[in-house]
């Protein structure tokens, strides 16, 4: 067990896979296993786990996996392609909020500096840039690693990362691959683990459910008061994820879209 | 000294926790630093820019917690690490019962129904949208972000106006609202005189000699430095101005701005004119007759906008304050010529370095009738700007920066929060024969540095010690625009200065009319 907390418990593998048993509350998530009750004891970081006939056992609590169902953590990548995704300025209740500001000034700095690679560097300005990101900041994932999940969530809108893009730099061929490889030496187990969904194209609920809301028919077509409504739930469900991390993976959504207008 | 560290492996806490705790750590004494991170290679290279980076840190994994202590001794280091492990396990039972905070306006209205002003205070691309939506729920905004482009504040007036609402701001830094200073205000007293400004310093100057003077505020509302341009029209001043002409509360009224487009004072003077509640209308270098023919008090500056407010709340004449004013600056004659016998040959310029903008300002015009010219970043008029001449041109002529302006502040903080570049500037001064005096604007009150004029006295010492070596003298000439209810008390702030050999004066006209006496006589 590599982490417990109120409602989460992260288990990993012997191969170095995250599971996440979640209460009712979380929701689902690319590495959860959501739970219908919680389990009611403080579990102990660092005690072992086993897996037999669909069943967990972590100390005395069991978790039995045969009637479970699945949930495809993949939003609908190809329909939300077709749509017209608006920029930050549009979104309401997210707009306002300095989503990094709690990040703190090194990280700020790692992102302008990725960012500016991004514009106009090299493949290995970017390369450098994302190793001086990953792993950067305080907390159970890295300020810098959350900020480029938001990023690479927004780059899936472009198309797959594991092909070129008009909208990416000259020659990135693979972001998907170029990420999980510089992830693997420079960030914490869990965080890698986060970062590999996002590069896959995976996601929380909540960002299923900002997408859906987020995407339009035409660029011209007004956002409406429900789908309002609908934005505004879904980034308050995401800022309320991790102390500071939904509100750093919203800022590098937003910026990563802000980057593929321009 | 000793860098003690703690390794934590797999130990996982979320980022707010572990900033808390290590800004706990540098709170003990004998902690001169620390640290507490994952072992991350990026967190690595931060702590290693800070000297932090022991052996055991270098070693870490990521997925370890990093503690990391400077201290003074081993015992010091060995309770900070202690009280780590005790913070770390008590913000994990904590966050178990601690109230959310609000993550976004629509969350922070949602939990506090009552309110109806929002204070903004993001980045300038982020903030119209944010204001708009509270002016569109029908509150109040006291916009302290800059940086919002012009279309949108515009837009943004039109709308509040449209509401009956204020939107004070962009780029509003000082108010006071029933009582409650915001962003950079002072403890002002509360009382009869009411004010409406486009700019934050000469508010907070008027309100501070309102003090002095034993007279109160009513409500001073800050809008914005461009609010009475032409393109913005200055719907907020007249919002402010016919608000407060309404207010039971308020018995006088004060107006300041540098001056106004000639189409907007036109408008906000029939708006003083059109109500019976006198105004006392201070645009710093503007004309008096258009003021004087609206039955506005006309001031030059915002010393006579304080005294001639206190004394009209008094129910006194404001022409004897007036006149008073000027025989006190009468005193400043003498003390010049004496200052002057100090100087050596040569040194006969000034270097003026504000934090506040409209001190700056203000100074210019005060010392605009010197025979030689005064050169700013910030000119009264574009021939006196810094760049329109070399560096050596204006070398023996007087200077005046606004230290608070874009080109200065750009990546730092606002030097009322950061001393360094004007404690930098002092100190390179005294390295230039030049300079006979050097003035200063000490801001105190909230949001201000814990203790500004401590941070200016050791720039100043040593400045002194320069000019000292070189057989000089230099006059240092501050006022301190504070009040004595503000967290750092005006009088102990004075008294520090004073022990410094530094020439107080109670405000930044007298400070500015000493400085100019001081140059001329050595010129002379």
């Amino acid at each position: 067990m590599l982490a417990s907390f109120r409602s989460v418990c992260d288990l990993v593998t012997d191969a170095g896979e995250v599971v996440a048993l979640v209460g009712p509350g979380i929701g689902n998530g690319p590495l959860n296993v959501v739970l219908d009750q919680g389990w009611g004891a403080a579990l102990s970081a660092g005690a072992r786990f086993v897996v037999a006939d669909q069943v967990v056992h972590v100390e005395a609590v069991k978790v039995d996996f045969s009637r479970a169902t699945r949930w495809d953590a993949r939003p609908d990548w190809d329909r939300l392609r077709a749509c017209h995704v608006p920029g930050t300025s549009q979104v309401p209740g997210t707009s306002g909020v300095h989503l990094l500001a709690a990040a703190g000034p090194a990280v700020e700095a790692a992102v302008a500096a990725f960012q500016q690679a991004w514009r106009g560097g090299s493949i290995a300005d970017l390369q450098l840039a994302i190793c001086n990101l990953l792993g950067l900041g305080p907390g159970l994932t890295p300020a810098g690693d959350d900020w480029l999940a938001g990023w690479l969530l927004g780059q899936h809108l472009g198309g797959d990362l594991r092909e070129p893009a008009p909208s990416r730099p000259k020659g990135l061929r693979d972001l998907e691959g170029l990420i999980v490889e510089v992830a693997a030496e420079r960030t914490t187990t869990l965080s890698r683990a986060f970062l590999a969904c996002a590069a896959a194209g995976e996601a929380d609920e909540a960002w299923h459910e900002l997408l859906d809301a987020l995407a339009k028919e035409s660029a011209n077509q007004r956002i409406s008061e429900s789908a309002n409504q609908r934005i505004e739930e879904a980034a308050a469900r995401i800022l309320r994820h991790g102390a500071t991390s939904g509100a750093a993976m919203l800022a590098g959504f937003f910026a990563s879209l802000a980057a593929s207008d321009s | 000294m000793v860098t003690l560290t703690r390794i934590k492996p797999s130990e996982y806490h979320d980022s707010v926790t572990l900033m808390l705790v290590a800004k706990a750590l540098l709170e003990l004494p004998g902690v001169e630093d620390a640290a507490v991170v994952m072992g991350t290679p990026a967190n690595r290279e931060i702590i290693a820019a800070a000297g932090l980076l022991t052996d055991a840190a270098a070693a870490a994994r990521p997925d370890d917690l990093v503690i990391v202590v400077r201290a003074t001794d081993e015992a010091a280091g060995q309770t900070a690490l202690a009280q780590a492990d005790a913070l770390l396990v008590a913000r994990a039972v904590a966050t178990t019962t601690t109230a959310e905070h609000p993550k976004s306006l629509a969350s922070a209205i949602a939990a506090t129904p009552d309110a109806n002003l929002v204070v903004i205070s993001v980045a300038g691309r982020y903030a119209a949208q944010e204001a708009r939506t509270a002016l569109e729920r029908g509150l109040h905004v006291l916009l302290f972000s800059d940086n919002v482009p012009l279309d949108e504040e515009i837009s943004l007036k039109t709308l509040a106006a449209e509401r009956g609402l204020l939107c004070m701001g962009p780029d509003a830094g000082t108010a006071i609202i029933n009582g409650v200073a915001l962003g950079f205000a002072n403890a002002a007293p509360r009382g009869r005189v009411g004010l409406v400004s486009a700019s934050g310093t000469g508010l907070q100057g008027v309100t501070c000699g309102l003090a002095r003077r034993g007279a109160g505020v009513s409500q001073a509302i800050g809008v914005g430095g461009r609010d009475l341009s032409a393109a913005v029209g200055g719907p907020m001043m007249l919002a402010g101005l016919r608000a407060l002409q309404e207010d039971l509360a308020t018995d006088v009224i004060v107006l300041i701005s540098k001056p106004p487009a000639p189409s907007v004072a036109a408008r906000v003077l029939a708006q003083v004119k059109a109500s019976a509640k006198p105004a006392v209308v201070c645009f710093l270098g503007a004309a008096p007759l258009p003021i004087e023919a609206a039955c506005g008090l006309h001031v030059a500056n915002l010393t006579q906008a304080a005294a001639a407010a206190a004394a009209i709340a008094r129910g006194e004449q404001p022409e004897a304050a007036l006149a008073q004013l000027e025989q006190e600056s009468l005193a400043l004659i003498p003390l010049a010529a004496a200052e002057q016998t100090k100087l050596a040959p040569g040194q006969t310029a000034l270097r003026g370095f504000f934090a506040g903008g409209t001190f700056c300002y203000e100074a210019q015009l005060i010392l605009r009738n010197l025979p030689e010219p005064v050169y700013s970043n910030a000119p009264l008029d574009k021939s006196r700007a810094l760049d329109s001449v070399g560096a050596d041109a204006i070398r023996p002529y007087h200077i005046c920066l606004d230290l608070g302006a874009d080109e200065f502040t750009q990546g730092r903080l606002h030097p009322m929060l950061d001393p360094t570049l004007r404690n930098r500037r002092i100190v390179d001064a005294a390295h230039d024969g030049a300079t006979a005096v050097i003035l200063l604007d000490i801001v105190l009150g909230y949001g201000a540095h814990p203790d500004p004029a401590g941070a200016a006295v050791e720039a100043i010492r040593a400045a002194q010690r320069i000019a000292s070596a070189a057989d000089r003298y230099i006059a240092f000439i501050a006022s301190v625009c504070g009040a004595e209810a503000d967290p750092q008390p005006l009088s102990q702030q004075e008294a520090t200065l004073r022990g410094a050999d530094v020439l107080v004066m109670p405000d930044n006209a007298s400070a500015a009319r000493l400085a100019g006496l001081i140059t001329q006589a050595a010129r002379e």
